[in-house]
């Protein structure tokens, strides 16, 4: 306002005074806002417009009233002296300015005159903005809480991803990473470097090394990298044992895809509870099964598919099974079971990247076979993992054990009910011979051939019921010795020649060999028993071969060897010819009940001697009794 | 020399030698074997029996073994009554060609009257 517009001022101060200056006045009222004009001396000079009532002051009082003293009655601060004296300077200028509820945009300037342009006082304009003041100091607080929540919501999420348990990645649609919180590094053992030059495809490379299946993992990220829009949660298995729960969304921003958001969870411990738990429940349900060997395929076959990649069973027992099962049946890993050999002890050896453990089965003291398995190397849960291979070891040895005792009580019963098969036949037949013989005496013909039979059946039914009294009391322990002083030799004498009719038709020739006077402190009777047994079955299965019987003494203990190269016993039937009601040959092809060396072992038992067998099918069979020569001794 | 002949196939001497004494008193012929095999053996070699008395449970060669072999030969149109101690075994001897079976212990006279009813039976149908 450099150049004065000489028509406008002269209408300012022309207007107020005349008629049209009153209409002015009185429009300029209706306006929200107010002009002034003062003199040098800062009088107020004119006014027009809406002021009084923000001022307090009349439209009267307000004429010639100095600006200074108005604004005095305002405070200090009031702004308006210096804007009136800086127009007086020849300078503009504008401020805000507040009465009471309301704001006005003031405007100050020179009031210039005359040809020089000589400032002759000021004129200012007032404008009411309260309602933009009000919309500006709206928008700011709205702005400055707006400002205030994002804050805090950045804040929220960095506390909620770095207080998270999961590790947590975020990457864009391109593959680069975009976020992550400390967890996703601990978890993964990632070096903040790494994960600060943000490059997905080295994270990827780095990470796919600790897994047990990386082929599978890259192949399922590619996958899910092709479709962005799918959600997926699996488990990554990790060559120590480690399981994370992974878990993968997209990330969108409205409905548009950005990126992916990926969340690990460690679960190791709860999925090894968890699976242990279950194992150990399928186990003991698969060993609930009497087929014991049946069960062992399905547990090896648990156990691979839950816990290790190999897992085999050596059975101790005469069918010496084997049972073994891997993961993958193309691995070579299942050859290196041959590496641990079977011992009473835990065995623990490392291969590589893996590891093999191996324990005993034992059931009541004793081994009935090995478990061994093969796994990922993880010494930190190797206790945890020796813990369950005990435990499932234990549940099958005890299963094995069941079977066994179940098998050999069947067993049992059946011989039993042979014997009793094999007892009623042999009391059977004298019982006939007599009938016959009593029959054949009615007729009065070969009346003593029929007394001789009578005779010797009557015999013969006595020696089988003694057997079968001998029996029970063996059963029960309770076989009563007469001791006194015996000659071994003696008395094998006796019982060589009380066969000889039986010798003589089975074609056989008996030879005494050794001491010809052997003393020792024994029951007579149960001595002439034992001899008895031994001889005759000698005599039965020695198919007419020569038989040789040895009486010597050794460190004081009478030894009696009897023998015979006949048919010999199996070897499998070895283990048992001392057990009443078992016999090494097919039971219906020879006779007598069987208890002959049941009888022998218990007698000689008694005696505090022992009784051997060594034998091999079709050469023969050799009976060794030893016996103190004083009972007790 | 028309009396006709039974085969006595029995392990157990005496009751062998007490049967035999016994038919013979009856008018029998017999012929006596201790087993399954002694029996074919002596089938082979001693002319036809009229009739086999065969006990079931025997050592080398059983009863039913002996029936099964039998079968194949050209005595086997000769009737065979089995004597076993238990019902198992009387089974297992029709099974195999037995014409009949006596459960031990046997009474005598029932065995007669058996081995004439089944003479009988073979000469009518003879």
């Amino acid at each position: 306002m450099d150049a004065p517009r000489t028509e406008e001022e002269g209408a300012r101060r022309a207007e107020p005074g005349t008629e049209k200056g009153d209409e002015l006045r009185w429009l300029f009222r209706q306006l929200p806002g107010a002009a002034w004009i003062t003199d040098r001396d800062l009088q107020v000079t004119e006014i027009i417009g809406y002021v009084e009532g923000n001022l307090g002051i009349p439209h009267e009082q307000l004429i010639g009233r100095s600006v200074s003293r108005i604004a005095e009655t305002r405070g200090v601060s009031d702004p308006a002296t210096a804007a009136h004296v800086a127009a007086l300077g020849g300078k503009a200028s504008s401020f805000r300015y507040r009465l009471g509820i309301r704001w006005y945009e003031v405007h100050v300037e020179p009031l210039r005159a005359g040809p020089g342009g000589d400032i002759v006082g000021c004129i200012g304009a007032a404008v009411d903005i309260t309602t933009r003041v009000e919309l500006e100091q709206r928008a700011a607080a709205s702005e400055a809480r707006a400002t205030q929540r994002q804050q805090r919501n950045i804040s929220l999420l960095e506390a909620t991803l770095e207080s998270t348990a999961d590790g947590i990645l975020v990457v864009d649609r391109h593959g680069k990473v975009a976020a992550y919180n400390r967890r996703f590094l601990s978890l993964w053992g990632i070096e903040p470097e790494m994960a600060a030059r943000g490059d997905d495809e080295e994270l990827r490379n780095f990470v796919r090394g600790q897994l047990a299946n990386a082929n599978g993992f890259m192949s399922r990220v590619g996958e899910l990298y092709a479709e962005p829009a799918r959600e997926v949660l699996d488990v990554l298995e990790f060559k120590d044992g480690r399981v994370f729960e992974r878990y993968s969304r997209p990330q969108c921003i409205e409905s548009e895809i950005v990126g992916r958001v990926w969340s690990f969870r460690d679960v190791t411990e709860r999925d090894r509870l968890l699976r242990h738990a279950v194992t150990l429940a399928e186990t003991s349900r698969l060993l609930g099964s009497l087929d014991a060997a049946a069960a062992l395929e399905s547990v090896a076959r648990l156990v691979v598919q839950r816990l290790w990649l190999v897992c085999s069973f050596d059975l101790l027992d005469e069918t010496a099974r084997k049972v073994v099962v891997s993961r993958d049946p193309k691995s070579e890993l299942g050859a290196a079971l041959a590496m641990a050999p079977a011992t009473t002890e835990i065995q623990v050896r490392e291969l590589g990247e893996h590891v093999l453990l191996k324990l005993p089965m034992r059931a009541a003291d004793r081994i009935v076979g090995w478990i061994t398995v093969i796994g990922w190397l993880r010494p930190a849960a190797r206790v945890r993992d020796l813990a369950l291979l005990e435990e499932i070891a234990a549940r099958c040895a005890v299963a094995l054990e069941n079977e066994r005792q179940y098998r050999a009580a069947r067993a049992e019963i059946r011989a039993r009910e042979e014997f009793l098969a094999v007892a009623s036949h042999e009391l059977r037949g004298p019982i006939a011979a007599i009938r016959f013989a009593v029959e054949g005496l009615r007729s009065g013909k070969s009346t003593d051939r029929f007394l001789d039979i009578v005779d010797r059946e009557e015999h013969r039914m006595e020696r089988l019921v003694d057997e079968l009294l001998d029996l029970g009391r063996m059963r029960a322990g309770e076989l009563d010795l007469g001791l006194e002083t015996v000659d071994l030799a003696d008395g094998v004498r006796e019982v060589a020649a009380r066969f000889e009719v039986e010798r003589v038709h089975a074609g056989s020739t008996i030879e005494l060999r050794g001491e010809t006077r052997l003393w020792g402190h024994w029951d007579r009777l149960r001595l002439d028993q034992v001899v008895t047994n031994l001889v005759s079955n000698a005599i039965k299965f020695g198919n007419g071969q020569p038989i040789v019987v040895q009486i010597g003494v050794h460190d004081d203990r009478a030894v009696l060897t009897i023998t015979d190269q006949g048919i010999g016993i199996p070897d499998a039937k070895l283990p048992t010819i001392f057990e009443p009601f078992e016999r090494a040959v097919p039971e219906r092809h020879y006779g007598g009940l069987g208890l002959g060396l049941y009888i022998v072992r218990s007698i000689v038992t008694s005696l505090g001697g022992t009784v051997e067998v060594h034998s091999t099918a079709g050469d023969g069979t050799t009976f060794v009794v030893t016996l103190p020569r004083e009972v007790g001794v | 020399m028309n009396d006709p002949l039974l085969m006595l196939v029995e392990d157990d001497e005496d009751l062998r030698e007490a049967m035999a004494l016994v038919f013979e008193a009856h008018g029998f012929r017999t012929i006596g074997a201790s087993d399954g095999l002694e029996a074919l053996a002596k089938l082979e070699s001693n002319g036809r029996p009229a009739l086999i008395l065969l006990d079931v449970r025997m050592p080398r060669m059983n009863g039913v073994e002996f029936l099964q072999l039998l079968s194949g030969t050209p005595r086997a149109t000769i009737p065979v009554l089995a004597l076993t101690g238990d019902s198992g075994a009387c089974r297992d001897a029709i099974n195999a060609g037995a014409v009949g079976c006596l459960q031990k212990p046997i009474d005598p006279s029932r065995l007669i009257d058996a081995i004439r009813a089944q003479l009988g039976t073979a000469e009518a149908r003879a």
